[in-house]
C-alpha cells in the first residue's frame, strides 16, 4: 500500500467522522427541539381546555334558570380566596342544559405533594367540585391558578374577601400558569437543565352578567 | 485522492450543508409559531379582558345614576368625559378612541408588547346583522384591537352592549 493511499484513508476518515458527528449533532438537536415544541403544544392545548371552563363558568356565577332561586345575585359568591372560590350557578349536570336548580361550583387548587411523582416539582391538580361530588381533578400542568378580586372602583379586595365584602366584587382577575408535567432535558446538560414548557394566562372578568341588575 | 473522489467529498459536504440549513429553518419555523400562539393567547386574553371591564360600566354617561326614556337622551358624542382616565372610565363608551400599549413585563410573565385600542359605535340590530348607526340607538358596540410587533396579523374583538333596566 503505497502512502499516498494510507493518506487518502486518513483523509476519508477524518472526513467521514466529521460528517458523522455533524449529522449526530443536528440530530440531537432536531429531537430536543421537537420535543421541546411538543411540549409548548401540549401545554397551550391544555391552557386553553382549562380558560374554555373557566370562561364557561365565571360567565355563569349568579345564574339561574329559575330566577327567583337567586333573589340577589350580588349574593352568589360566596367563598374568595386568592387559589380558591365559591360560587352559585345553575350547571349544565346532565347535557340537556341547566335544570333550574341552585349549584354550587368550587375551584381550588391542591397541593404540589398531590403530584410528587411527576418530574415537575411544581405542577398541582386544579379541582372543580360541584354541589356536594367527590373533589375529582386532572393533572393538566397547573402551576399557578391566582384569583383578584376588584370592586365597582376597581379597588382592590384584600384576600380572603369575607362577609359583606363579598357582595362588594365586582370583577375577578384569574391568573394560570400552566407548565409541562415532564421536562425537556438538554442532552448536553442532562440532568442539571430540565426545561419545562409553560403557558401564562391572565384575563378580568366581569363576576357575571347576571351579578349585577343594571 | 484523485479528482473525482474530491469533486465527491466537496458534493457530500455541500449536501449535508443544505439539509442542515433546511432542518435550520424548520426549526426557526415551529419555534416562531409556538411564540407565536402563546402571543396569541395572551392577546386574546388581553382583547376579551377589555371588553369584560368595558361592560362592566354603565350604557352611557347619562345612565351612571339615573335611568333614561328615550334615546334622545343619550349622549351623541362618544368618547371619555374631560379629566377622565382608564381608572375613572364609568361609562361603555368612554372606551372609544382609548388606546393604551401593555408592555410584556408588566404581566408578570414572558410576553410580547402589546397595542390595545378600541373604537365604540352605536348600532343598529337587525336579526343577526349588526350595522353601524348614524343615529342613536339602545346599543352600543366596542371593537377591540390588539396588535404585536411580534404578531402578523391584528386580533379583532367586538361585543355589543345594549342598555336596560328593570322597572
Amino acid at each position: 500500500m503505497g502512502s499516498q493511499v494510507i493518506i487518502d484513508l486518513i483523509g476519508s476518515m477524518i472526513l467521514f467522522g466529521w460528517l458523522l458527528l455533524t449529522s449526530l449533532r443536528v440530530s440531537t438537536a432536531n429531537a430536543e427541539n421537537m420535543q421541546t415544541y411538543g411540549g409548548e403544544l401540549l401545554v397551550q392545548e391544555n391552557l386553553v381546555e382549562i380558560t374554555k371552563l373557566l370562561e364557561y363558568d365565571f360567565r355563569k356565577i349568579g345564574f339561574c334558570l329559575e330566577p327567583n332561586k337567586i333573589p340577589d345575585p350580588t349574593k352568589s359568591i360566596v367563598l374568595a380566596d386568592s387559589t380558591r372560590i365559591k360560587f352559585l350557578s345553575d350547571v349544565d349536570m346532565t347535557g340537556t342544559g341547566p335544570d333550574g336548580n341552585i349549584d354550587s361550583i368550587y375551584y381550588y387548587l391542591g397541593p404540589t405533594s398531590e403530584l410528587a411523582s411527576t418530574q415537575n416539582p411544581r405542577d398541582r391538580l386544579l379541582y372543580r367540585v360541584i354541589n356536594a361530588q367527590t373533589a375529582k381533578g386532572s393533572n393538566l400542568g397547573v402551576t399557578q391558578f391566582k384569583l383578584a378580586y376588584f370592586d365597582a372602583q376597581g379597588n382592590t379586595l384584600s384576600c380572603p374577601v369575607t362577609g359583606l365584602s363579598l357582595q362588594k366584587i365586582q370583577t375577578i382577575q384569574i391568573s394560570l400558569i400552566l407548565e409541562n408535567v415532564t421536562a425537556s432535558e438538554l442532552v448536553e446538560t442532562a440532568p442539571i437543565n430540565m426545561q419545562f414548557s409553560s403557558a401564562f394566562w391572565q384575563q378580568m372578568r366581569l363576576s357575571s352578567r347576571n351579578y349585577r341588575n343594571r | 485522492m484523485g479528482l473525482g473522489q474530491s469533486l465527491l467529498g466537496v458534493l457530500a459536504l455541500g449536501l449535508l450543508g443544505t439539509v442542515i440549513m433546511m432542518m435550520n429553518t424548520n426549526t426557526l419555523d415551529s419555534g416562531s409559531s409556538v411564540e407565536t400562539t402563546e402571543y396569541i393567547i395572551m392577546g386574546t386574553s388581553l382583547g376579551i379582558s377589555q371588553l369584560e371591564r368595558a361592560s362592566g360600566k354603565a350604557f352611557d354617561e347619562n345612565t351612571v345614576s339615573s335611568d333614561i326614556g328615550s334615546v334622545t337622551s343619550l349622549t351623541s358624542a362618544l368618547g371619555k368625559e374631560s379629566g377622565e382616565t382608564e381608572a375613572t372610565f364609568d361609562d361603555f363608551d368612554d372606551y372609544n378612541g382609548f388606546t393604551k400599549q401593555v408592555n410584556g413585563d408588566t404581566v408578570n410573565f414572558r410576553s410580547a408588547d402589546f397595542l390595545v385600542r378600541d373604537s365604540v359605535d352605536y348600532v343598529s340590530i337587525s336579526g343577526n346583522a349588526v350595522a353601524k348607526s348614524a343615529s342613536r340607538t339602545y346599543h352600543k358596540r366596542l371593537r377591540v384591537w390588539v396588535s404585536s410587533p411580534f404578531m402578523r396579523d391584528t386580533l379583532q374583538f367586538s361585543s355589543v352592549y345594549s342598555y336596560w333596566f328593570f322597572r
